[in-house]
This record gives C-alpha cells, structure tokens and sequence, in this order.
C-alpha cells in the first residue's frame, strides 16, 4: 500500500491504544473486568456482528448514567454519560435538559432516571466525541517546569507542591496592594495588577474571582476570550437595554422563539452549525420549518444552515448594517411598522395596548450642538419635572414621562423645549436612515435593491413573528456593535420583544449563588482597584487624566474601551509588550489558545512571552500542550470538563428555567469508582481525576492560593466560617443554596444533572413566560456622549452603516484593497469548536483536513484549481500561509472562507520532551491551516499597530475585515 | 414478521453527522484503530468503517446554489442482495424482526456482500479482513432501546421505525437512491 502511517508518532484510534488501554498506560485501573471486555466481546444477540463489541447499553447491568453538562464547545448541552467499572462509555443527551429535547419530547422533572435514562437526549457530534478527550493519550500527566528557554519544548515532571512553592513564591512579592505602579498615574492601581489571570475558556469566573480578585486583589482577575468570539453582539445589547441607575446593560443576549415565529433573518447567525446550542437551536428551526416557517441567511458563505433556508442572502462581509437599514429604509417609508407601539413612552402606555416592552421612539434629544446637554436625552428637570425622568412630546408640548400612562408624538418636528432644540428619537432615526439611498445601501452591502426590498416586505408581512437575530459573523467587525444595533432596530420597528414567536431573553435559571451561603463574599478579601491592562470599560479622559495629561490629549497611545464590558482577549498581550498604561510581571493562563485562536497575534505573543525580563513568571494550567502552554514556565495540568463541577448556565434560546449541573463522570470520588456507589453529599467527596497526578481548575487554584495565603481558600473561606479545601466544598455550598431556592434535594439535582422547569411553560397567552418587560433603545445616549480614544470624536449614538475601518477611521478598503483584493472570513463546522477538537480522531476523520475556498468563477479567473497549493499573503504576513485550495460556488467572489479548526501547530500536533523524553504526537492534529495569524494589524496614520483590527466600541476583535491576496504556492 | 426500519425526513437533516459520531461511539468501529494516514505529506481519510454516514451534495451556480444531505445506513432490506450473494451464509435475516446481522465468525471477507448492497451498507474491515454493517443496535433494540443514531439525531430527521410496514405506500425516495424495487429496504422518506 503506498499509504503508511508515519512511523514513530501514534494516536488514540491506534489499535495498542484504545481508551481502556489508556487506562491502563495511566496506571488508574487495576487490570480487571474492563480489560476483559476489550480483549473478546461477549457477544450480543448470540453473535459477533463485528472487530470490537458495542458499548454496554445504559440498562444493563453493572451500567451507571451521571447526568452532566458538555464544555466540548460552548453550548454546555445536557449530557448523560455512561460509566460501567470506572470507564467512560457512551456520551449521550441528558433527557432533562431542554437543549437536548424538545418540550413534547422532554420528562418531567419528576420522572425518574431509570425510566428517564432508556430515551437519551439528542446530543451532537462534539458532544458525544467528549470521551475521546478524556482518553487522549497526549493529556498531560502530572505538573511541568521548563528546562530550556521558553519555548524550547524541554521540560522536567515536578510535584504539585513544588509547582505551587515556586510560583507562590514568585508571586508573594507582588501580591502589593499598596504601593502604586506608578505614582504620577494613581489611576493604574497597585503593583498587584502586574499579575494577570486570563482564561480562555471559562465557565467558573465566580470561582477564580475568589482567588485572583478578591484573594489576590489584582484588577485583571479574568481577562476571558469573549471579545474573540461574539463580544459586540452582548455589548450592542446591553447599550440597548441600559439601565442608568445600575451603570450597566440588563440584557446581552435575545433569540427568537424560534418554534413559533413565523420569519427569521439570521445574520452571521448559523443555527445549523456554529451558533449555540446548536442542538437547541437546529432542532427547533427544524421544526420552524416543518410548520411553514421562513428563514433567511445572510452570510456570504453558503453555510449548512443556507442549504436549508428560505433565501441566502450572500452579503459583503462586514455590510450586515446597510442590508438592515436598507429594509429599515423602505419599513419606514412604506409605513411597515408598528407605530401604535413605538408610541408608548412608557410601561403604562405600554401595558395598557397589550405591550411588554416600550422604547425610546418617542423621548426628545437635545440636538443642539452648543448647548451643554448636547446630545443628551432631554431631562424632566428643564420642564420642572424630575431630573431622572424623560421628556417627550404630546399633545403639542413636553410632557416629563413619568408613570402614568403617556404616549408621545413620534415625528413633531424639531421643537424647543427650554431654550433647547430637540427632536424625538424616532425622528434622528428616521434621518440617519433616510440619510442614504437604497441604492446606497444595496451598494454597501453588495446585494441588490429589488432584494432589499423582497427582505423588507417578507419581514413586515411577518408582523410581531419575524425576527432578526445576529451574532459572530455580524459582530466580529471592527463596526460590529453598529452592525449589531441596526440589525436590532428590525425587531423594534416590529416590536416583537417578548411576544409569543417574537424575540425573547429565554427563562434562564434558578439562583445558586446565594440561599444558605453566598458564593461571592469572601471574608477578608480584597477589592481590586485601578485600570484593566486592556482598559475596557473606562474612558481615557475621565478615568486616566494623568495618562491623559503626560500623553498630551488625544489620540492615546492605544485605544481605550469605555463600554467593551466583557473584556478584549487581544489587546492584553500587545498591551503588556508595550507596557501600556503598564508592564506586567506574571501571566497565568487557563484554557487559553491565545495565538492560535486570536487574529494577528502569534508573532506579538511569541516575541513578548519569550522575553524573561519583560515576564518575569509565566503560568499556564492546560490539558495539553497547546499553543500556550507551550511557552510557560510552568504548566499545571487540569482535568477535563468531564472530570470537573461548574454551574454551566443556560442560554435565551431556551424558554424555560433550568440551572444544570456540571460534574465529574469518570474519576473518583473518596477513592471509588463514579458510578460504582451512590453518590453522598455528606461524604468529603475528595475528586481523584482519570490521570491522578492532575487537578480540577479549582483544586489547582485552591492548592496555589493556600500557599500564598490568600483570603476566600482554606479555613474560614465562606461567609458562614466553613472552610474551602476542595472544588467539591465550593459546589457543595451551591448545591446547598440551588436545593434551598428551588426546594429539590441535593441528592435528585445531582442524579439529574441540574434542575429543570417542566416542559410546557413557555408561553403565557400570546406572550413568551419570561419576559425582558423593559425599554429598548434606539438611541445610545451612552455611545453619544463618550469620546473615542484615538479620535477626541464622540462617538455616534445611532444605528449607522459603517465601512471595516482602522483605528483611525480610514476604511480598511481605501488602503487594503487595491493590492489585497479578496476579504477573508472564516467559520465553524458543525462537528468542530474553536481551539480544542482537533485532538479528536471520530471528528478529523469526517474531514481530515480544511480548504481555501474560493467562488469557482475567481479560481477560473486566477487559473487555480481544486487542490492546488496556495500562499494567502495579508498587508501584515508578507509570507502568508499556504493551504488547499477549493474552488467552490458556495462563497461570494471576492471573499475566501477558511475554517477556524485547523492548522495547529502545537496541541501535541508535534512532541515535546519531559526528562528528556520524546512525549507521543499525533502530526493528524496539525492538518490543514489556521489564517488568525496572517489577519491585519491594525494602523493608526500609517503607522502598524500591534494588534488586529477591532471594533474601538464593543471591544471585538475582527475576523471578517481582514484583505489577502492569493498567489500559487 | 415484524420489520424494524427508518423513516428519514429530507427537510430536516442538517449534515451535522451527529449519527455518524453516534454510531462509531455506540458500536465501537474501527477507526476506533485507525489513525489519519498521510501520503505526500497529505492527510488522508483512513480505511474507515462507517455503518452509518451522511451524504452530502452540491450544484447549482453561485449565487443559485443547493447542498442536500442525506443519512444513510443498512436498510434492513426486506430481499436483502447481501444475503442472498453470501457464499458461506454469514448473513442472516432474523425472523422475529427483519434485522440483518453478519455473523463474523462465518465471514470469509470474499466482499461479494459488498458489490451485491446497492447501498453500500456493507463495510471492509482491513483488521480483521471481514466484512461488518449497521446491526440496527440490534443490543439495544432487544432490549426495548432505540438505536443510538437515532436517539441522536439533531434535526428529529432520523426515526426508528420498530414496525414498518413494507406494504405502506410512498416510499419518497430521494434522487441517487438506488431502485426499492431491488431489495425492497426498509427505509421510508419524507421529501424535503
Ligand atoms: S444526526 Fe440527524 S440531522 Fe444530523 S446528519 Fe444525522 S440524520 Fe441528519
Ligand atoms: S442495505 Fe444492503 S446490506 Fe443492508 S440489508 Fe439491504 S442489501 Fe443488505
Ligand atoms: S464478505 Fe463476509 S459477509 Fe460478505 S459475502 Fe463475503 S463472507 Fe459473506
Ligand atoms: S442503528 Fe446502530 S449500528 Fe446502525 S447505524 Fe445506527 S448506530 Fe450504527
């Protein structure tokens, strides 16, 4: 045969190396009735029916199901695993959770697991692909220090204790809160926020709050992923429904109900694939569709989710705003909106047309420019009414809208209120949306206007049941909260907030953060102060006027975040490098695959982390040898998500409460078998993971933080004098507090996998049960009144289109496009997540590698072919990556999509070494390509920056904005 | 005699291969040995053993494109070929509910099953030079349980079907399907 398999490196599927012989090789599992099992199969239905036996179903004998909850992407699905003599068998749907079942499928909450157990929930491919990440033989095996330089690959097996001495004691000395950073910049803080945590991934940030916030007082206590991911989307939402007096947004996230809509328009939304919970979500516009459903896709690559829509709607990356504002254009001239709705000034003129919601349509903004409360939102108190209050008109004259009942004027003119010019929400937006043609509009979007004017009466005729939802694909622009906000006001033209197939915020779940014992005080602990190294959620000028000062003005040196409320992943690193607003000494890392999995930044983290003087200690806790543990100085191996407790939550898609559990499923507890005794609460429940020589997250943060002495770990950690030893203590306090806020024992929540709301309470009439029930905004008085960083401009407080621009607002386009002529996008498949499933063989094997794609008619014209060798070369990678090319009529021309799973160059794709010996590998890891590396920097004036492009308001990094030219490799 | 089988909703499969993941874990086939192979430095897929799998289509001229996906397993035929063309009668057809099982102990691994499928159902086993297929989890229907593709399927548009009946007209089968005519499968579909 002229394939071989590369000698010397081998692999899960291997057949010396199947999950149990793993166990084996581990040392875990005595040889015993396991063992058996693979050596000859009992045969089943008296014969052998093929190379290895079934699994053992979940009623047979011996067979224990632990209902928990699936980390292999972000969906946290419901999973019922099977076990039988401590070995993962089978990973199925867990029946009680509404991801994984409809509501006419689902049991009630009161069935029991043995009959629950025999109609397992429907799970996807990830999901049931987890037990190939327990069982990988490339996990690492117990704690590593360097022995070359960072990077070198060279390692030593150390103890837990000494890994937890020598970085206590390289901490110890910086754990100063009291002396400042810098004394001419107060503002920073203290040296304590010259240590950094940043976890990827992470599901357990009220748990290492305690250790890197509270415990050790550092402001960057949680620097997470969420800006590489959807950031802009949560952050456009928020400013939408802000709430003044609390300073912060009470909703990120709203999903149609899906069932029961009658239209939905997904933009970079892909229900069918990448979108989460994908189990959740594809089932349902399954069955949307079944009903007579229409959906439309608008996406310029043909997605999974396209071949089953209504319409594909190939728009220009990154012109999801003009294609919503187009429909909002020809919505507002042909009078195809709900203006009874848009009325009500508040919750009593709401309530009393039957409206859960009301919005900001009719309230004045003051428009002129010199007066102090410029771009405001008029305030009551300028017409003797109270200064919180607004002000509409009604009736010929402001009215403060208080609470009783008021329904304004929505198109007055302007009008002086006060000695102030003002004209009504709905007014500026009506001219910002008129502002450009529809021919313009078409134009910025690249589609046509008869299309536009198809989607916009499609729309329309829907009423209250057509919903528009976006996410990554639409928000991961550098304009991506105004791609966001303008795609939302189709919903609020409509109004279908809250309404039965409308757009709605899900049931979310019951508390388990307080009840007996609140989680989140810490006695004795500290409260963090000062500047994020990433400076989100402060403004340049007001909070760091000595920056501000010693810089002279505007622009700052890099740009500041004043509403990315839910970090920016990309700029700590390239932050830290230019020690701006400061340095930082020692970076802990947790389920992180910064290089891999952020655009631009491999070379910027390479060269910074290799620089010992720079970063002085430099910490990863990982499963594997990743991207970045592969610079560390110590690496802490966890457990997986199977072999760990989290509280996982739930997401809007689901309409019903439900607070599921996440717990080990393999392992053991108190020195037996999961699965092989029932499950005691009361018993110290001391986790021994599937490896032994590895720690849950929380045991290593608990083990770290006891040798540094940190409050809020040890004895006396919880409010109530009990101590925090293990991950178990800490969850047991939760079950504690779920049981006593939902009245379920402790005993049923843990056989159950969470608690869950019985199906069939979605719906209350002709609304949805659980309702945002609050004001919806289309005008962002927050974004009008804050200055942008680099610019000293305010930022616009409308829905706008705005072309992918660089940080100081040239058009990526006008300097890209002429030497770069394609836009690159990337996206998920259904069967992968980001950074973590190429590790898994049953996934690679559907496709073992990823493609260039290219619109077939652009291949023809650059004579490549399918398969040929091609260099993607970026104005920021003059050497460009090679991959495969694959010419396809699936992607608009002018785009190239490549998938964002491949092409990695660590994660065992190549050994490393531990006391001196070569670990296994595994090259099937590193097939294909990854194009994060190659994606534009960002400039200001001309001159590179070193960090993508992003969007300067909500904090995303771009994905999509990215120029590439392609050349024969 | 009973007759286990499918019913397969066109308009609701997604191509998430969900089912194909459910079946290599339920049943343990190989690759649960086979590593990615390389030739040229160049992944390829590995001698695989798939009882169930997703076909996947595509045509159409941008932006007029289509991609249709279709899950596809053993049919349990009603006149299975694959029995029929057996030389050592490995194949059997279990009278009490239609299953068709290869008994690997008889299994010569001559392959003619494999030519005589018009579904390519039945699979190469390179290990064990034999030939395997989709048991309908036989294990677990025999004990009240539904198969694990099907208790999976992402977009409801895989059913088990304990008691199809053969007789029931429409069978909808979608274009590229071979004639049921053939071996009368015990496979039902709702067109997209
Ligand atoms: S699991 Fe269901 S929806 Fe997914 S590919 Fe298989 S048959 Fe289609
Ligand atoms: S589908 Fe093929 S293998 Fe299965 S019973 Fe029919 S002929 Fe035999
Ligand atoms: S390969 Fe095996 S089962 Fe198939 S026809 Fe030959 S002997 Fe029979
Ligand atoms: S019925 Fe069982 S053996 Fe057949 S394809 Fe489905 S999972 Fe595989």
């Amino acid at each position: 045969m002229a394939e071989s398999r590369k000698t010397g490196l081998c692999n899960i599927l291997n057949p010396d190396m199947n999950r149990r012989r793993f166990l084996l090789i581990s040392g875990t599992l005595a040889a015993g009735a396991s063992v058996r099992n693979l050596v000859k199969p009992a045969p089943v239905s008296a014969l052998v029916t093929g190379q290895n036996p079934p699994d053992a179903t979940e009623v047979d004998a011996g067979v224990q199901v632990i209902m928990s909850a699936c980390q292999n992407c972000h969906s946290r699905c419901g999973i019922m695993a099977r076990v039988k003599d401590g070995v993962l068998l089978k990973i199925d749907g867990n029946p009680y959770h509404p991801n994984n079942f409809d509501p006419d499928e689902r049991p009630p909450y009161s069935t029991s697991v043995d009959v629950a157990k025999k109609r397992p929930g429907r799970l996807c491919a990830k999901g049931q692909a987890g037990v190939q990440v327990v069982y990988d033989p490339y996990r690492i095996k117990q704690p590593l220090k360097r022995v070359g330089p960072r990077g070198s690959g060279q390692w030593k097996a150390i103890t837990w204790e000494q890994a937890f001495q020598e970085i206590a004691a390289k901490l110890k000395p910086l754990r100063d809160l009291n002396t400042l950073i810098d004394p001419a910049a107060p503002e920073l803080g203290p040296v304590a926020n010259q240590v950094l945590y940043s976890a990827g991934r992470t599901i357990e940030g009220g748990f290492t709050d305690r250790v890197w916030g509270n415990g050790f007082g550092t402001i960057n206590k949680r620097e997470d992923h969420t800006s590489i991911c959807e950031t802009s989307h949560h952050v456009a939402n928020e400013l939408m429904t802000w709430d003044e007096k609390a300073n912060r947004g009470r909703k990120n996230h709203f999903k149609p109900d899906i069932v029961e809509a009658k239209y939905i328009m997904l933009f970079g939304s892909s229900f069918l694939e990448a979108n989460f919970p994908m189990v959740a979500t594809a089932r349902k516009l399954m069955d949307f569709r079944a009903k007579g459903g229409k959906y439309v896709v608008v996406d310029p690559r043909f997605s999974n989710t396209a071949a089953l829509a209504h319409r594909w709607v190939p728009v220009k990356p990154g012109g999801d705003a003009a294609l919503a504002l187009g429909m909002a254009r020809w919505m507002l001239e042909n009078k195809k909106y709900d203006a009874k709705y848009l009325a009500n000034a508040n919750q009593a003129a709401a309530k009393a047309s039957g409206e859960p919601t009301w919005t900001d349509a009719t309230r004045l903004v003051v428009v002129d420019p010199s007066h102090a409360d410029a771009r405001r939102y008029l305030r009551a108190d300028a017409i003797g009414g109270k200064k919180e209050n607004y002000v509409a008109w009604s009736g010929g004259g402001p009215k403060e809208i208080a609470d009783a009942a008021l329904v304004g004027d929505m198109e007055p003119g302007e009008v002086t209120v006060a000695g102030r010019r003002c004209k009504t929400v709905f007014q500026l937006l009506k001219e910002r949306v008129f502002s450009r043609s529809l021919a313009q509009y078409a134009a910025d979007c690249g589609l046509s206007v008869d299309l536009i004017v198809t989607l916009a009466g499609e729309f329309a005729a829907a009423g209250k049941q057509a919903v528009t939802n976006a996410y990554r694909g639409a928000v991961q622009h550098t304009n991506g909260v105004y791609n966001q906000l303008s795609i939302n006001i189709l919903n609020t033209l409509t109004g279908n907030y809250d309404w039965r197939g409308g757009n709605g915020g899900g049931g979310g779940g019951y508390p388990e953060g307080s009840g007996v014992t609140p989680l989140g005080t810490v006695p004795g602990g500290v409260s963090a102060k000062g500047i994020k190294l990433n400076r989100t959620v402060k403004q340049y000028e007001k909070d760091g006027p000595n920056l501000f000062k010693r810089d002279g003005g505007y622009p700052a040196k890099r740009p500041w975040f004043p509403y990315a409320t839910h970090g920016n992943y990309q700029e700590v690193i390239p932050s830290a490098a230019d020690g701006y607003p400061y340095p930082i000494k020692a970076l802990i890392t947790y389920w992180n695959a910064w290089p891999y999995s952020t655009p631009g930044l491999r070379k910027t983290f390479e060269d910074y982390v290799k620089d010992e003087k720079k970063l002085e200690l430099f910490v990863a806790i990982s499963l594997n040898m990743g991207e970045v543990a592969a610079f560390a100085d110590y690496v802490l191996p966890d457990t997986t998500y199977l072999e760990k407790w989290a509280f996982p939550g739930m997401t809007p898609t689901i309409l019903t409460k439900a607070t599921p559990l996440q717990q080990p499923v393999v392992g053991k507890l108190d020195g037996k078998d999961i699965g092989t005794a029932p499950f005691n609460p009361d018993a110290p429940n001391v986790y021994t993971p599937v490896l032994p020589n590895t720690k849950t997250v929380g045991d290593i943060h608990i083990g770290l933080a006891k040798t540094l002495g940190l409050p809020g770990v040890g004895e006396k950690a919880f409010q109530d004098g009990s101590p925090l030893n293990t991950y178990w203590d800490f969850y047991k306090k939760g079950l504690q507090n779920l049981s006593k806020n939902t009245g379920k024992p402790i005993g049923e929540i843990v056989a159950k996998g969470g608690v869950f709301e019985d199906p069939g309470n979605e719906y209350d009439g002709k609304y949805l049960k659980y309702k945002y029930g609050n004001v919806i905004k289309i005008y962002i008085e927050q974004l009008a009144t804050t200055k942008d960083s680099m610019t000293g401009q305010y930022f616009d407080g409308l829905p706008q289109y705005d072309p992918p621009k660089f940080a100081d607002n040239t058009a990526i386009a006008t300097v890209d496009e002429k030497d770069f002529p394609f836009q690159l996008i990337t996206y998920k498949m259904v069967w992968h997540a980001q950074a973590r499933t190429a590790s898994i063989p049953w996934l690679m094997i559907i496709q073992p590698e990823n493609f260039v794609e290219i619109n077939a008619s652009d291949a023809r014209r650059l004579g490549i072919r399918d398969g040929d060798a091609v260099r993607l070369v970026s104005a920021t990678s003059p050497g460009g990556v090679v991959g495969k090319a694959r010419a396809t009529e699936g992607v608009r021309p002018g785009v190239i999509a490549v998938s964002h799973h491949f092409g990695h160059w660590e994660l065992a794709a190549k050994p490393h070494v531990v006391d001196g010996v070569a670990q296994g590998a595994d090259p099937s890891r590193g097939t294909g390509i990854q194009v994060n590396p190659i994606m534009r920097l960002d400039q200001f004036k001309g001159k590179v920056l070193n960090t993508s492009i992003q969007d300067k308001v909500g904090g995303s990094v771009s994905f999509y904005d990215s120029r590439v030219k392609l050349v024969k490799a | 005699m009973a007759q286990r089988g499918w019913l397969i909703d066109l308009g609701r499969c997604i191509g998430c291969h969900s089912c194909t993941v459910a079946c290599k874990a339920e049943q343990n086939t190989a690759p649960a040995n086979s590593p990615l192979l390389f030739k040229g430095g160049s992944p390829q897929r590995p001698l695989h053993l798939s009882y169930r799998w997703v076909i996947v289509q595509e045509g159409g001229t941008y932006p007029g494109v289509w991609r249709t996906f279709v899950t596809s397993a053993c049919n349990h035929c009603q006149t299975p070929a694959c029995l029929n063309s057996c030389p050592v009668n490995a194949i059997s057809k279990r009278a009490a509910d239609g299953i068709v099982l290869i008994d690997q102990e008889k299994c010569i691994g001559c392959k003619y099953c494999v030519w005589a499928c018009p579904y390519g159902a039945p699979q190469w086993n390179e290990t064990t030079q034999k030939v395997e297929k989709c048991t309908l989890c036989v294990e677990r229907v025999d004990k009240g349980l539904q198969p694990a593709c099907a208790t999976t399927c992402v977009g409801k548009a895989l059913t088990y079907v304990p008691d199809f009946n053969p007789a029931q007209a429409g069978q909808n089968a979608p274009e590229g399907f071979s004639d049921p005519a053939l071996t009368k499968p015990s496979a039902r579909f709702v067109k997209k």
